[in-house]
């Protein structure tokens, strides 16, 4: 396109669908994710799902760019199928940390089937405790981060204990968690990343 | 353990005796199931099995031999290494493959077993220099588990094989075999390599020989998260104390794999 005019949003959309080269769609999400849009952001949430890393990527990031507007379209276009979409998509919301995420970041944080997802989740819940502070969210929180710290898979109970590291000193459950589990983990490295939360002020 | 396949309820002894069936389907999945539940008792059965005659593929090949010199491996008992060892000159290179992994698997199982496979070193390394077709990356990586330092001057023209995979294994055969950062480095190379599937090749690898000056380039490098996180894992256990308290260690290589872990937090 030899045009240097600022071009209209629908021409940003249109030339998504139409790119005909994975370069020309990395380019074409770029351009749409620029113009920091509230009306690009179901356009962008497509292209979480296209299979193509690097345009998800950056697709991510201006959702991401948006912020709380872009929470309810990321909630209700949440893709059940694919479930690396979906993983971008809980990487958004977890980034973003809006309260109103917390209860498809805990459903997906305890019961998705693409462990993916489920970190992702899990890390957000930590975000969510950091950006809002609310006693009584954390300690909802809390309950899942408990019963995700039993999990059979090492990558879940890293997840949890680095979202407990998020939660502000005055929750003093938090530290009690994580002081509580050190003794019976057997994963090394989980260890060492309990013991560095623990070693925080 | 049982597994409901069919009418039949699978348990240790069912799978032994089905390692003879007349359904050679049923023997090939029985070498598979004991593995896969680490069936220690299985190993005589599965050795019978790796002399298996009946199961032919239409090109020669010995699909049942296959799943026992896997099974063996998963098993991680030394007494099936000379079994092993004979199966490195079968026809199949499938068979040769799955025996030059099993015997590599069976030396991580224990310090005792380690040795017990040095004994494989001769065979392994005659592989390298025959007129056959051979499963190098397997044998590389064997080579490089044994730290076999007598096969040195034969890895060492594999860096410069024309096709990456095989080279990359002879590199971390001969990290393995030296500790040289040279061989660490020229898998960080890969890690920009155009083809994803290579790039996960030399993540993987450099997780597995604990290669801590890549960590950085780990996390940055272009593929999913996951093998990243994996990868990132592996180093860690290479440097981390068995107390997990990384304070333990000289302040500047703490600091380094608390940064390793804070960017393993990036990646969930």
């Amino acid at each position: 396109m030899i045009t240097m005019e600022r071009q209209s949003l629908a021409d940003l959309i249109t030339a998504i669908e139409q790119a005909s080269s994975p370069n020309q769609l990395i380019q074409a999400v770029q351009a749409l994710a620029d113009q920091r849009s509230a009306e690009a952001i179901p356009q962008l949430i497509k292209v979480l799902g296209y299979n193509n890393p690097t345009a998800a990527v950056l697709a991510m990031r201006g959702l991401i760019a948006l912020g709380s507007t872009a929470v309810p379209d990321l909630l209700a276009l949440m893709d059940d199928y694919n479930y690396s979409a979906r993983a971008y998509t809980v990487r958004a919301l977890a980034t973003i940390a809006d309260a109103r995420a917390l209860d498809c970041l805990t459903s997906c944080a305890l019961k998705d089937f693409a462990p993916s997802v489920r970190r992702a989740a899990i890390k957000g819940l930590g975000c969510i405790v950091k950006k809002s502070g609310d006693r009584s969210l954390c300690l909802a929180i809390l309950d899942t981060l408990q019963l995700i710290l039993k999990d059979e898979d090492w990558s879940m109970r890293y997840a949890a204990i680095a979202s407990l590291s998020y939660f502000p000193a005055h929750i003093l459950e938090s530290r009690q968690i994580l002081q509580a589990v050190l003794q019976g983990e057997s994963d090394l490295v989980v260890k060492a990343r309990l013991h560095l939360a623990l070693q925080q002020p | 353990m049982t597994d409901p396949v069919g009418d039949v309820v699978w348990t240790p002894e069912t799978a032994i005796a089905l390692l003879r069936s007349e359904d050679l389907s049923q023997r090939y999945y029985a070498a598979w199931w004991l593995g896969k539940m680490r069936v220690h008792s299985a190993v005589p059965a599965l050795l019978v099995a790796l002399q298996d005659e009946a199961d032919r593929t239409e090109l020669g090949g010995y699909p049942l031999r296959r799943n026992a010199a896997r099974a063996l491996g998963k098993l991680g008992d030394s007494s099936a290494l000379p079994a092993l060892q004979e199966a490195l000159h079968c026809q199949d290179f499938y068979v040769r493959e799955a025996a030059a992994q099993a015997i590599e698997e069976i030396a991580q199982s224990s310090p005792t077993a380690h040795r017990c496979a040095q004994d494989c070193i001769p065979a392994l390394t005659r592989l390298l220099n025959s007129s056959q077709t051979q499963p190098y990356e397997a044998i590389l990586e064997a080579l490089g588990q044994l730290r076999a330092t007598s096969a040195q001057a034969m890895i060492a023209p594999f860096l410069h094989h024309h096709l990456p995979r095989i080279r990359m294994a002879g590199a971390r055969a001969m990290y393995g075999l030296t500790g040289d950062p040279q061989y660490g480095e020229l898998l960080v190379r890969e890690l920009h390599n155009p083809d994803v599937n290579l790039r996960r090749v030399a993540l993987t690898d450099l997780g597995k020989i604990g290669y801590l000056p890549a960590a950085q380039a780990i996390a940055q490098c272009q593929v999913e998260n996951s093998f990243k996180l994996f990868a990132l894992k592996s180093i860690l256990e290479h440097h981390l104390p068995a107390s997990g308290i990384a304070l333990e260690l000289d302040p500047q290589l703490c600091q380094t794999l608390q940064e390793i872990m804070l960017a393993m937090d990036e990646l969930l």
